[in-house]
């Protein structure tokens, strides 16, 4: 995937309303001199929220991939649930990755002839990333510990609660049986607090942030995966993997639901005892791993481009051109 | 058959897990007759994910 265009925002340190503003000054711009047939925009970030306004503005229709994802809670995630909120309110098409993620939008009054229930394309990905690339990712098991992978980067995450995820691994980590992985997000809040609990302790392991190919394998090679991030929840269960969110609130109830993961939150005790219930309990364990994912077969790609492809031809049979 | 113009269909993405969750999309719009991609990134970034 090469970019055909590429505005070349500095992200780094950036607040949203002004990476927000610069975005949408300079795609709208964009949209009105080429005049795209279709934009299409996927999940809750800035980009995502903006890219729909500015196709508004030029009347070029949106299309929104993994629509329907909500907590309830207009600032928790802040921004994202604000961010697809609002996207929802633009778009012409509603791809939503699960049946849940479609109720949710009927429910909000969206027109049901424009929501389609395709899976998440993050599983196609996945298969796809595994099948293409080499296992290079770093910390190949030196002996037989099992990989515990840990990522935390949201930003309501930062802070007190993020220390309690920290004690929680270090105590994790001095069971002995495990090797603690952890890629560490660039935030300098993140950053601090790590540093203050998990330098220098035995089976912990701080690696950069990891590529997503490397990633995608690293993930395939671990036992049970903390993490406050929504991606991972979805991609886990389809390698057969445990997910225990560190979260108080998860826009993704279908995980929890299948039981292929577990809802414990930022407090120290509960992530410490459900890790621990899962590594020592072998029923457990099994009943976790396996291997339904009811995010996706990973064939929405392809259901994605044949709708809109459709929408588009019958749009334009109609004589529709706004 | 009535000749039918292609559409262009943009994909719009600044971070890397837009970009992964968009590859697939992008792959099958590729393969599609009657349609074609463009991609358009806003931030920084750009390593390409898959090719």
């Amino acid at each position: 995937m090469v970019p055909d265009y590429d505005l070349n925002l500095m992200s780094t340190g950036q607040k949203p309303h002004g990476i927000g503003g610069q975005a949408l000054a300079m795609l709208g711009d964009l949209f009105e001199r080429h005049r795209p047939d279709m934009v299409l925009v996927q999940g809750d970030t800035t980009t995502t929220f903006v890219a729909s306004l500015a196709a508004f503005y030029n009347r070029v229709p949106v299309g929104h991939v993994e629509a329907g994802l909500r907590t309830g809670r207009l600032d928790a995630p802040f921004p994202e649930e604000a961010n697809r909120v609002l996207t929802t309110r633009i778009a012409d098409l509603h791809f939503a990755p699960t049946k849940g993620a479609a109720k949710a939008l009927l429910d909000e009054g969206v027109d049901s002839g424009t929501v389609h229930v395709t899976g998440n394309t993050v599983i196609d990905a996945l298969f796809l990333a595994l099948e293409i690339s080499e296992d290079l990712s770093p910390h190949q098991a030196e002996d037989n510990r099992r990989v515990l992978l840990v990522t935390a980067h949201r930003r309501e995450s930062f802070g007190p609660q993020m220390d309690g995820i920290f004690k929680a691994l270090r105590r994790l980590a001095q069971r002995g049986d495990v090797q603690v992985v952890i890629p560490l997000h660039p935030n300098p809040n993140v950053r601090r607090s790590a540093e203050m609990f998990l330098m220098d302790i035995e089976n912990i392991t701080v690696i950069e942030p990891v590529k997503y190919l490397p990633f995608v394998h690293l993930m395939s090679r671990s036992h049970l995966i903390l993490t406050d991030s929504g991606g991972i929840q979805e991609e886990a269960p389809s390698l057969g993997i445990p997910v225990l969110v560190m979260r108080e609130v998860t826009e993704r109830p279908e995980a929890k639901d299948a039981g292929v993961a577990v809802l414990v939150g930022t407090d120290e005790d509960t992530i410490y005892n459900e890790a621990c219930r899962l590594l020592d309990n072998q029923e457990h364990y099994d009943s976790m791993a396996q291997r339904k994912n009811p995010f996706g077969d990973g064939k929405a790609g392809g259901r994605i481009a044949d709708i809109t492809s459709r929408w588009l031809f019958s749009k334009a049979q109609k004589g529709e051109n706004r | 058959m009535l000749h039918r113009k292609k559409k262009n269909v943009w994909l719009v993405f600044g971070t890397r897990p837009e970009a992964v969750k968009m590859a697939p999309v992008y792959v099958a719009l590729k393969e599609m007759e009657d349609v074609y991609p463009s991609i358009c990134i806003t931030a920084q970034h750009r390593e390409t994910i898959m090719s």
